[in-house]
C-alpha cells in the first residue's frame, strides 16, 4: 500500500478506536455508513421526487437560454461552493498545521505533499458529508431534461472533478493562510469569509427579492440575477456547460481541477509544512504589561465563557444565524409590508426563535467540548461542580436572547411593532436555558469522536437535539403569539385557546425542565472520557 | 514538623483492573515528596486521586488536615497542580489565563502581579499576549508553573514538571520548589528523572503495580537495598536489575 493509503488507513482505524477508548463498544464501521446512508436515503429520496416535478416544470422556462432549472442546478453548486469555502478551509489549515500527529509524521520518511494530501483527505472526509445532498438535485434533473444513463455517469464523474476543485481551492486558501497568519489569525479569516460569504447570499436573495417588489423592473431584475448566477468565471457555470456536454465546460472543469490540485500539491511539497509555515513558528517577543483585573470567581468563570465564546467561530456562525435569517427574510422582500404585515410580525420572531432554540443545544455543546479538551484543570478549580455548567448556560442562553433582542429591536425600528417580537424573546428565554442544559447532556451522551469543538455531537445527538430545539421553539412561539396576538383561532373559545396557547405550552416546558435536570444529574459532565491510568 | 498530606489505604479499580492497592503514606511541611515508579505503575491516578480529579474506589486522603472527599473545595484552594501535559484553553491569552486563576482563588490583585512579574522574569515568560494555541509544550509549561506558583500554595504537586522546559527553566524551577518547601509547603512530584529525584527529593516513595513497594530517605534506601545510586535501587525494587537490562541489550 503506498504512504497515502496507509496515512488515511491508520486514521480511519484511529476514529473507530476512539468509541472503544471511551469505554463503549462503539459501532462498526459499516452500521455507521448504514446509519449515515439512512439519513441521506431518508432526506434524499423525498428530495428527489420533490425536484424532479419542479424541475419538469422549471426546464421549460427559458430566459436568456438558461432555463430555471439549470439556474437551480448553478445555485446548487454555488451553495456547495460557498459550504466548502467556509468550512473546510479554515479546518484544513488548522487540521494540517495544528494537529497533533503532525510533528511525528514530519519526523517519518514520508513527503510532505503526502502528509498534506492525507490531512487535505482527512478534512474533506469529515467535511464532505453535505455535499452528498446535491446528489437528489443532480438526479432530478437528470431526471427532468431526460439525461441518457451514460450522460448520468458523465455528470457525476463533472461532480467528481467539480469537488476537486473546491477542494484544491481550499487547500491553497488554507496553505496561503498558514503562511501569512497565525492560528487565531485563521479564526478571524474564518468569521470574516463567512460574513462576505452571507453578504453575497444576502446580495443573491436580495435579487430574488426584488422580483416581486416592482413588476415593471421584473425583467431587468431577473437579467442581472441570471448574469451573477450564470457567471462564466463560476465553476459553477463551466459545469452545467459540461453537462450540456459543451466542451468549453469539459475543458475548463478537468482542466482547472487538475492544474489546481497540482499547484496545491506542488506548493505543499515544497516545505509549506516546515519552512515558513507561520502557524507553526516561534511567536514574536512582547512586552508584558498589562494590568490584572481580579473579578469574583462565578463572574471570572462567566467572563471566561464569554472570551471563549466570542473566539469561537463555529459558536459565533450560530449566533449569527438567528439574527441573519430574519434580515435575509426581510432583505428578499418575503415578508412584505401592508396585507402581509401580520405574517411579518409573526414569522420573523417565529423563524428567530426556532433558530435559537436549535442551535442554543449545539452552541453549549461546543461551549462544553472546550472545557472536557481542556481535561483534568477545571477539576483541580476550587469551584464547586456545577459552577462552569451554569456559567456555560447562562452565557448561551444570555447571547441569544441578546441577538433576539438586538435583531428584533432593528427590526421593529423600521416596521414599528415591538409587542410580539419582545413577549415571544421572554417566552423564549426559559426554554433556551432548559437547552443550553440539555446541551451539557447532549456532549456527554452523544459525543462526536471526530468532531470536535465544530461538530460537537454526533447524528444521533444532533438529532435528538434538533428535535429538543424544535419542540422547545413551538413552546415558546406558542406562547408569545397567545401574548402577543388578541384572536388567534376565531373558531376556539377563549378558555380552549388559553389551554391550547399558553398552559399547555407552559406545562409542556416545566416537563422538559424536569427532564433534562433528571437527565443531566445521572452523568458527572466533568469526567465524560474519563478511564483513568 | 506538621504533616500537609495524610493518605492511607487509598485505592482505585477501573472495572476489573486495579490501579492503585490500598497505599498509604504521609508529606511534612517543608518537604518535597518524590514519587517514582515505572510506566503504568499507579502515579497519575495517585496523583489524580490526590488533586481532587478522580474519586477513590476507598480509603482517606487529608490535605491541610482537611478530608478531601468532604471539603474538596477548601482543599482545592490550598493545592496547585502541575499536570505532566498541559492542556488551557487555546482560545485565551496567558494574561487572561492568569487573570482567570488568580481571580478563581481570589488572590490579591497587587500580591498576584507581583509574582507574576518575578515569575515571568525567572522564567523569561515574555508572550503572556499571546493566545495559548500558538504556544509550544515549554510555553504551556511555564504558564502553568506562573499559574501556581504565583498563588505559593501549601501543596503542589508536580507530574513530570520540568518535561519541555530548558536548562535553565528545569534549574529555576528546582531551586524555587527548594524555596517554596523551606519556607513551609509541601511539594508532591513524580518524575522519571532520576538524578532530579536524587538531587531534590527529601524522602523518595516507589510505587510498582499500584503498591507502594519502598519508601524513605535516600539514606534510608541505600541502607536497606544495600546500593549506591538510585538508579540501581529503582531497578532492583522495579525487577530490572543491571543484569537484566544488559541481557536486553545485547539480545537487541
Amino acid at each position: 500500500m503506498n504512504q497515502l493509503g496507509l496515512l488515511l488507513k491508520y486514521k480511519l482505524k484511529m476514529w473507530s478506536n476512539i468509541p472503544k477508548r471511551r469505554g463503549r463498544h462503539g459501532m462498526p464501521l459499516f452500521a455507521y455508513v448504514l446509519i449515515l446512508a439512512g439519513v441521506f436515503a431518508i432526506i434524499g429520496i423525498p428530495a428527489y421526487f420533490l425536484f424532479v416535478e419542479t424541475f419538469k416544470t422549471y426546464s421549460t422556462i427559458i430566459f436568456g437560454g438558461v432555463s430555471l432549472a439549470d439556474l437551480f442546478v448553478e445555485i446548487s453548486m454555488i451553495g456547495i461552493l460557498v459550504l466548502v469555502l467556509v468550512t473546510d478551509t479554515p479546518a484544513i489549515a488548522l487540521n494540517v498545521f495544528m494537529s497533533d500527529d503532525v510533528d511525528f509524521l514530519l519526523s517519518l520518511p514520508i513527503s510532505q505533499s503526502t502528509i498534506f494530501s492525507s490531512k487535505a483527505i482527512e478534512t474533506m472526509i469529515q467535511g464532505g458529508f453535505p455535499a452528498l445532498f446535491v446528489i437528489p438535485v443532480l438526479a432530478a434533473y437528470a431526471n427532468s431534461v431526460n439525461m441518457s444513463w451514460y450522460e448520468i455517469i458523465f455528470m457525476f464523474v463533472m461532480y467528481i472533478f467539480y469537488f476537486l476543485i473546491l477542494t484544491a481551492i481550499s487547500s491553497l486558501i488554507a496553505l496561503g493562510v498558514s503562511k501569512f497568519a497565525s492560528r487565531s489569525g485563521t479564526q478571524r479569516f474564518m468569521i470574516l469569509t463567512s460574513l462576505i460569504v452571507y453578504v453575497f447570499v444576502i446580495i443573491l436573495m436580495g435579487m430574488v427579492g426584488s422580483l416581486n417588489s416592482n413588476a415593471g423592473n421584473v425583467e431587468m431584475a431577473f437579467s442581472n440575477y441570471v448574469n451573477t448566477v450564470n457567471a462564466p468565471y463560476l465553476p459553477s457555470t463551466w459545469f452545467l456547460d459540461a453537462l450540456k456536454m459543451q466542451w468549453s465546460g469539459i475543458l475548463l472543469v478537468i482542466g482547472t481541477s487538475i492544474a489546481l490540485s497540482a499547484i496545491a500539491y506542488l506548493v505543499a511539497s515544497n516545505g509549506i509544512l516546515t519552512g515558513f509555515s507561520k502557524m507553526t513558528s516561534a511567536s514574536k517577543r512582547t512586552i508584558h504589561r498589562k494590568k490584572y483585573r481580579i473579578r469574583r470567581p462565578v463572574i471570572a468563570f462567566i467572563s471566561k465563557d464569554v472570551k471563549l465564546m466570542r473566539r469561537e467561530p463555529s459558536i459565533l456562525f450560530l449566533l449569527i444565524y438567528p439574527a441573519i435569517f430574519p434580515l435575509i427574510l426581510v432583505g428578499v422582500g418575503a415578508l412584505g409590508k401592508g396585507e402581509n404585515a401580520l405574517t411579518r410580525d409573526i414569522m420573523i420572531p417565529v423563524v428567530s426563535v426556532f433558530l435559537s432554540s436549535m442551535y442554543t443545544v449545539i452552541a453549549t455543546a461546543s461551549l462544553v467540548s472546550i472545557e472536557i479538551k481542556v481535561g483534568d484543570f477545571v477539576n483541580t478549580l476550587p469551584i464547586g461542580k456545577r459552577t462552569p455548567l451554569w456559567s456555560k448556560a447562562f452565557v448561551i442562553t444570555s447571547a441569544f436572547a441578546i441577538v433576539m433582542i438586538v435583531t428584533f429591536s432593528i427590526l421593529s425600528a423600521i416596521f414599528g411593532n415591538v409587542l410580539f417580537p419582545i413577549v415571544t424573546v421572554l417566552f423564549s428565554i426559559p426554554i433556551l436555558l432548559t437547552l443550553s442544559f440539555f446541551g451539557v447532556y447532549a456532549t456527554i451522551k452523544w459525543p462526536n469522536s471526530i468532531g470536535g469543538i465544530r461538530r460537537p455531537l454526533n447524528t444521533t445527538g444532533t438529532l435528538v437535539s434538533m428535535g429538543m430545539g424544535f419542540l422547545g421553539a413551538t413552546f415558546a412561539d406558542l406562547e408569545g403569539i397567545y401574548i402577543g396576538q388578541n384572536q388567534i383561532l376565531s373558531f376556539l373559545n377563549p378558555v380552549l385557546e388559553f389551554f391550547v396557547f399558553f398552559a399547555a405550552p407552559v406545562l409542556a416546558e416545566i416537563v422538559m425542565a424536569i427532564v433534562t435536570f433528571k437527565l443531566l444529574s445521572k452523568i458527572d459532565w466533568t469526567k465524560p472520557y474519563d478511564l483513568g491510568n | 514538623m506538621s504533616e500537609l498530606v495524610r493518605v492511607s489505604n487509598l485505592r482505585k479499580d477501573f472495572g476489573k483492573i486495579t490501579a492503585v492497592k490500598s497505599i498509604s503514606f504521609k508529606i511534612n511541611a517543608g518537604e518535597i515528596y518524590g514519587f517514582l515508579g515505572p510506566n503504568g505503575a499507579g502515579k497519575t491516578t495517585t496523583m489524580r486521586m490526590l488533586t481532587g480529579v478522580l474519586v477513590p474506589t476507598s480509603g482517606k486522603i487529608e490535605i491541610c488536615d482537611l478530608d478531601l472527599e468532604t471539603h474538596p473545595i477548601k482543599v482545592k484552594s490550598q493545592i496547585g497542580v502541575v499536570p505532566d501535559e498541559p492542556k488551557l484553553y487555546e482560545n485565551m491569552t496567558g494574561q487572561e489565563f492568569l487573570e482567570f486563576v488568580g481571580s478563581i482563588f481570589s488572590m490579591e490583585k497587587v500580591e498576584m502581579m507581583h509574582m507574576i512579574s518575578e515569575l515571568c522574569d525567572a522564567f523569561e515568560i515574555n508572550f503572556l499576549e499571546k493566545f495559548i494555541g500558538d504556544y509550544s509544550h515549554g510555553m504551556k509549561q511555564k504558564l502553568v508553573l506562573t499559574s501556581v506558583l504565583m498563588r505559593k500554595p501549601k501543596v503542589i504537586f508536580l507530574d513530570e514538571a520540568t518535561v519541555g522546559l530548558d536548562a535553565k527553566s528545569a534549574k529555576i524551577l528546582k531551586m524555587l520548589l527548594r524555596k517554596y518547601a523551606d519556607e513551609g509547603s509541601a511539594i508532591f512530584m513524580t518524575t522519571h528523572v532520576l538524578e532530579i529525584a536524587e538531587k531534590m527529593c527529601d524522602r523518595i516513595g516507589i510505587i510498582n503495580a499500584g503498591n507502594i513497594i519502598a519508601e524513605g530517605t535516600l539514606t534510608e534506601l541505600r541502607s536497606e537495598s544495600g546500593k549506591q545510586s538510585l538508579e540501581d535501587i529503582f531497578l532492583n525494587l522495579t525487577g530490572s536489575n543491571e543484569d537484566d537490562v544488559k541481557e536486553i541489550i545485547e539480545n537487541l
